[in-house]
């Protein structure tokens, strides 16, 4: 996606400096736009570099949607797409008909979106701004270095780390028992699931994160701070004057592109961690999706689960692109 | 040996629970297999003519057994025998490559080229024999994408009770082996006819042999091991003789760092209270075991052992394999498994003296022994793809090469490699090296296999002591009145009933939910399916007795 975007990026600068400035004629004198096949011939070169990461999106992203087929089928895998029954809108009943397995997914994928945008979202930005107001670099990039480091390990390790640690016969518990103390439930524990998975999830990628943002933060004007320290303003006014405002459109930015996966919120940390605290508070959209589908044979309900969902989380990205343009940011495009 | 999936994915709830892996007392509802019409619409079809072409038992003799099975009974080989003899004559199958599609309990074998054993094995065969191996507790999931995806090899192996309409499954993807196995035509592939009738039940759909078996019946029943020489040394008798004793037992064993269970023993504790082993029948009547009165009371016992600390507080989400290491170290002292499980324990490092025994089960209230439940017949089925029906007979030939009894030289190769390389010999018993124990792992037991005949390389004792162990449960082991019957709603709709089910059982177990919560979640799950398995195994129960006579 991004490869793409960002040719398509460079694209539209390209025209418009062309547009703009072109050599040898009136500047400001308006030219007609020239011909689409002449715009493809001139940019030749870029869209040629443009076709890899195209044909990888139009395979994985575009063609895969046709997939989408299987929601209003019974399908069956050996009978394929081709020759498995229609049923129409038959397999979306489970979504109106308050089936109470379905209605658990979803609070429960609420519960832990909410928690992942409240808590999750900003570790990052405080990071980032903690990290930033270190003076020395080298400093800096051992401690960034150390911080990135838990991103680069799979689901599989980390809930197995945290097992080792918090486990019931883990580091900590086998320590307390050892000295006769009571150990503590965290792991297997469902009401502290929440609570773990958001951790987990913090420990991951909050390093990870914070890439986007020192960057944004380098950028930043150095002039404005010697100019606020001029008049006085202390650290926390400069945060919350200069430094702030200058990372805000980049944060909206993010926001908006996590609420459209909002909905997914961690299939493979959560099923790996299903079996010890029960689907009561860890089966989610993405889980029940897989256990209906893959699992149960019902491809067609998990199908039609997967689309709402995907649906959803367009709708989500479009309205809060509209409410940040409202807000008079950039959000994440313009139409 | 290194455990390959400590946090991986556990096998799903509906393969624990209605599996070909036979766990607790739903084993055998979905894992038998017979009769029926599936969801493509092929015709009702009568047990009868499913059991008229079942393939002809015919034993090999070429081994005589050390101990005869008897009751039901497997056989029991003290030693390997002396130079094993070649039982085939030259190579089988057709020159061609083979593809396999089959799971695996083992950490992954070297690849082809750092693989001597692999490498000795394409040699034998003639032709590349080239294995994609997925874990057992992820494979049926593995098995739904890779048919989904068309990309099933010429051979693939399936958990049968696992995959929702397997009939219509097999009768789209699968040859027909029929024409090839069906009564005396089995003769041809004397390894394959050697394989006893119950176990071929699990292979016959719409009145036509779809695949092989890979035999189990008593050695997959689950049983309760306890760590003899612990107990021996501790003056302790693991040999309870009520609940209550058995609690009594695990509460002194549980203490620090120790726990008396490696999980809830669920099943043994079933078997206490009489819980029958998925179905009862009385009079041609099919009663689940799910609806059984004492259900409450077993959830009740079980729950009290996990609130009490007896078990190990990871043992819900541990692996089996784990779950072994903490038997062999000492960190727990029973541990539920099943017979075939025995032999395993000789790949982790066991310490001096390392001796196992067999707990059988005590009636909950004392006063007798209750049975243990008779495991499935099959532990997988496996077939040949429908695309390479034109190599069927090469490929049935590949197959029987493979199924090749305990005793003869190509089982001796097949299941310990080349000596020297892959183990060394004990007398006459091939003994793994440690090379052997990592090359050998293609899985190829889990393709098919002879027989089950107890056997531990380097140890007379432990066949013997599993013989013994065996021959005091397993003829009064309770049997699945309905093993070997296939209902097509136990097919398409069993698994996501019982996975329901089987999330109260958990929530239950871990005090999430009151024991109260079984019986409406019971009678839910009859009402959403339930019912109407039953009301298919009975038709299909006295379809049976008719044609028995």
């Amino acid at each position: 996606m991004t490869a793409v975007e960002e040719a398509g990026t460079r694209h539209r600068l390209r025209s418009r400096d062309d547009e703009g400035a072109p050599s040898g004629e009136e500047p400001g004198a308006p030219r007609p736009p020239l011909p689409w096949y002449r715009r493809m011939f001139r940019d030749r070169a870029v869209l040629l570099l443009a076709l890899p990461a195209m044909a990888v999106v139009i395979v994985f992203q575009y063609l895969a949607l046709g997939g989408n087929v299987i929601a209003f089928q019974d399908y069956q895998p050996y009978l394929g797409v081709g020759r498995s029954l229609w049923v129409g809108l038959e397999n979306f009943s489970i979504l109106f008909s308050g089936d109470p397995e379905f209605l658990a997914a979803l609070r429960n994928t609420l519960i832990i979106t909410l928690l992942q945008t409240v808590l999750v979202f900003p570790a990052p930005i405080i990071l980032a701004l903690l990290l930033h107001s270190l003076v020395s670099n080298r400093v800096r990039q051992w401690v960034q270095s150390v911080l990135y480091l838990p991103h680069f390990l799979s689901w599989v390790i980390v809930v197995a780390v945290f097992q080792q640690v918090l486990g019931g016969a883990g580091m900590i518990n086998n320590f307390l028992r050892a000295h006769g103390w009571q150990p503590i439930d965290v792991i297997g524990n469902s009401d502290a699931f929440y609570g773990l998975i958001t951790s987990q999830v913090i420990w991951k990628d909050t390093g990870w994160a914070t890439i986007l943002f020192l960057a944004v933060l380098a950028g930043i004007d150095k002039s404005l701070y010697e100019a606020s320290a001029v008049d006085g303003a202390t650290r926390w006014r400069q945060t919350w004057h200069i430094t702030l405002p200058g990372m805000r459109p980049i944060i909206i930015m993010l926001l908006i592109l996590k609420l459209g996966d909002s909905l997914s919120v961690g299939f493979e940390q959560l099923i790996l961690q299903q079996d010890a605290v029960g689907l009561g508070v860890s089966q989610v959209l993405d889980t029940y999706v897989y256990n209906q589908g893959v699992v149960g044979g019902y491809w067609g309900v998990a199908a039609a689960v997967g689309l709402v969902k995907g649906v959803l989380g367009l709708v989500l990205v479009l309205v809060a692109n509209k409410v940040a343009h409202m807000f008079g940011e950039e959000g994440v495009y313009r139409a | 040996m290194p455990d390959i999936r400590t946090t991986g994915r556990q096998p799903s709830r509906r393969n624990v629970l209605f599996g070909g892996l036979g766990v607790g007392a739903f084993a055998l509802l979905a894992a038998a297999g017979c009769s029926n019409e599936g969801r493509g619409g092929v015709g009702a079809v009568s047990a009868a003519q499913n059991s008229s072409v079942l393939p002809k038992y015919i034993p090999y003799t070429g081994v005589p057994m050390d101990i005869k099975g008897a009751d039901g009974v497997p056989d029991t080989m003290l030693k390997y025998p002396a130079s094993p003899k070649k039982a085939t004559s030259g190579q089988p199958g057709d020159g061609e490559d083979v593809g396999v599609f089959v799971m695996t309990n083992t950490p992954a074998p070297p690849k082809l080229e750092k693989n001597a054993y692999w490498q000795e094995l394409n040699e034998r065969l003639g032709f590349g024999l080239s294995v994609a191996l997925t874990p057992s507790g992820d494979y049926s999931d593995r098995f739904q994408t890779t048919v989904a995806g068309d990309q099933l090899p010429d051979i693939f192996a399936m958990f049968s009770g696992d995959i929702p309409g397997l009939p219509s499954l097999l009768e789209e993807r699968a040859v027909d082996l029929t024409e090839y196995l069906a009564g005396d035509a089995v003769a041809k592939y004397p390894f394959l006819a050697n394989i006893p009738t119950e176990s071929w039940q699990s292979c016959v759909y719409n009145g036509k042999v779809f695949a092989v078996p890979v035999p189990r019946g008593p050695a997959q029943s689950m049983v309760m091991y306890a760590r003899q020489d612990y107990f021996e040394s501790e003056g302790i008798d693991p040999q309870v003789t009520s609940f209550e004793e058995f609690y009594d037992l695990c509460k002194e064993l549980s203490g620090g760092n120790t726990w008396a269970l490696g999980r809830v023993p669920l099943g043994f504790i079933r078997q206490m209270y009489e819980i029958p082993n998925g179905w009862s029948e009385a009079g041609g009547t099919l009663t689940s075991a799910n609806l059984h009165e004492r259900q409450q009371d077993a959830l009740e016992a079980a729950r009290r052992l996990v609130a009490d600390g007896f078990v190990h507080p990871d043992g819900v989400t541990a692996a089996q394999p784990q779950r072994k290491t903490w038997l062999v170290n000492g960190t727990i002292r029973f541990l539920d498994d099943t017979f075939s499980a025995w032999p395993d324990f000789s790949n982790y490092p066991l310490g001096e003296g390392f001796q196992l025994a067999v707990v059988p089960p005590p009636l909950a209230e004392g006063g007798g022994t209750a049975g243990i439940h008779m495991g499935p017949q099959v532990q997988n089925i496996t077939s040949i793809s429908a695309k390479s029906a034109d190599r069927v007979e090469a490929l049935l030939d590949v197959i029987n090469y493979l199924a090749a009894p305990f005793g003869t030289e190509e089982h001796m190769f097949k299941t310990y490699g080349v000596e020297g390389v892959h183990y060394e010999l004990d007398g006459t018993d091939p003994v793994p090296t440690e090379k052997g124990r990592t090359e050998v792992q293609l899985g190829l037991k889990y393709v098919v296999e002879g027989p089950w005949v107890n056997f531990q390389a380097g140890d007379p004792s432990v066949a013997q002591a599993e013989h013994d162990a065996q021959a005091a449960v397993v003829p009064s082991a309770v049997k699945n009145p309905a093993s070997g019957l296939f209902s097509d709603t136990a097919s398409r709709k069993g698994g996501q009933i019982g996975e329901k089910l089987g999330a109260v059982e958990t929530d239950i177990l871990a005090g999430r939910q009151k024991v109260g919560a079984w019986q409406p979640a019971a009678e839910a799950w009859a009402k959403g399916g339930g019912d109407k398995i039953r009301a298919e195994l009975e038709k299909a129960l006295a379809d049976r007795k008719k044609t028995e006579g």
